[in-house]
């Protein structure tokens, strides 16, 4: 239920446009809001809880790589894709919440991006409990990242978006999901991590 | 050494005794280079060493056997570095030494070097390098490292 009008300030289109409704439709509250989106205040910082984010993309800012950063964060989150809601808010030039809307939307998602937002769960909980093991014959077993190799060729895009940022330890799934391997036996890691980031490109997933 | 810089707490709890026994951070993450590359030489940071893996851009020796347990670590830095099995932590004027830990499946977990002033490093998976003071530091069950398993050591190589 929107009890609050939104501000003039409106949140960015791409967050309304992901939710696939006007924020002024009238909607049911599902349940408390999981995910606050707020527009950057002067000092661009945003709001999770109580947890401080500070952007530094400038205004620009996705759903998708909030809720990932959130995840990170907080490492505490139950993600379910009917729970999911929105709190928009917007700031003055004060620093001082101008006005917000819990919009609460149940957010239907289509299929790519119910896609990206598991693997973006799966990922982070990978980081998370594997960051700190040097073998990948140990971070490859973990459960999370063996569902990614299960999520097959729809995971690609996600894992070569990944392997581009981190240079992280994506090049077993790769092989094990593409039967493919773009690094040469003399290539060290670098050399290999950059070899699939030129065979990504080749084979559009960039 | 440096203790001013400490992991984010989510980290450095992950080690139980790391801070009592003093550390602090001397790199950020680096995904490009694991524990076990990194302590036989501060050079080796784009190389992840790994006996089981798929694909390349892994390194392990030929002819080395594909297991993780102590002996065959003892053998891959023999063959990397020469170093040989030593008693003790304890710092020697002229050589370098490594610690090799093992989890409770008896598989090795991580590798760290000493360096001239006696202070160790390592590199944490894929998070930051750190200095510890002593090889206990990162100690404990898992997700630490476990306990020690084997010292080796090899004369110090001049380094610029």
């Amino acid at each position: 239920m929107v009890d609050q009008k939104l501000p003039s300030q409106e949140p960015r289109r791409d967050v309304l446009e992901w939710c696939g409704r006007h924020p002024n439709s009238p909607t049911k509250k599902k349940s408390d809001s999981l995910l606050h989106y707020a527009p950057l205040n002067p000092h661009g910082d945003m709001n999770f809880g109580n947890v401080l984010f500070r952007r530094t993309e400038g205004r620009a800012c996705d759903l998708t790589s909030l809720w990932l950063e959130a995840q990170e964060k907080l490492a505490v989150c139950d993600w379910k894709s009917s729970d999911i809601g929105i709190r928009a808010g917007s700031y003055d030039s004060a620093c001082r919440i101008a006005g917000w809307a819990d919009l609460s939307l149940p957010l239907v998602l289509n299929r790519a991006s119910r896609l990206e937002l598991e693997f973006g769960q799966l990922a982070s909980q990978w980081y998370r409990e594997t960051g700190m093991i040097s073998m990948i014959h140990k971070k490859a077993m973990h459960p999370a990242y063996q569902r990614i190799i299960g999520m097959g060729k729809d995971a690609l895009p996600f894992i070569f978006r990944e392997l581009n940022k981190k240079r992280g330890d994506w090049l077993w799934a790769l092989c094990a999901i593409t039967g493919d391997d773009a690094a040469k036996p003399a290539h060290n890691f670098k050399e290999a991590v950059e070899a699939w980031l030129r065979w990504g490109e080749e084979h559009g997933y960039f | 050494m440096d203790t001013s810089k400490r992991l984010p707490p989510e980290r450095e709890n992950v080690f139980p005794n790391l801070f009592a026994n003093g550390y602090g951070v001397t790199s950020d993450e680096d995904f490009l280079y694991n524990c076990i590359a990194w302590a036989a030489g501060e050079e080796n940071t784009q190389e992840k060493w790994d006996p089981f893996c798929i694909g390349f851009g892994y390194y392990w020796p030929d002819g080395l056997d594909r297991k993780a347990d102590v002996e065959t670590f003892i053998k891959l830095y023999a063959m990397e570095g020469g170093y040989a099995p030593c008693d003790t932590d304890k710092p020697e004027p002229g050589f370098e030494k490594l610690t090799i830990y093992v989890g409770a499946d008896g598989e090795v977990t991580h590798a760290a070097r000493q360096k001239e002033d006696g202070m160790w490093t390592s590199k944490l998976g894929d998070w930051e390098d750190i200095g510890h003071k002593t090889p206990q530091g990162v100690c404990g069950d898992f997700p630490a490292y476990g306990k020690i398993a084997q010292f080796v050591k090899r004369p110090r190589p001049k380094r610029d």
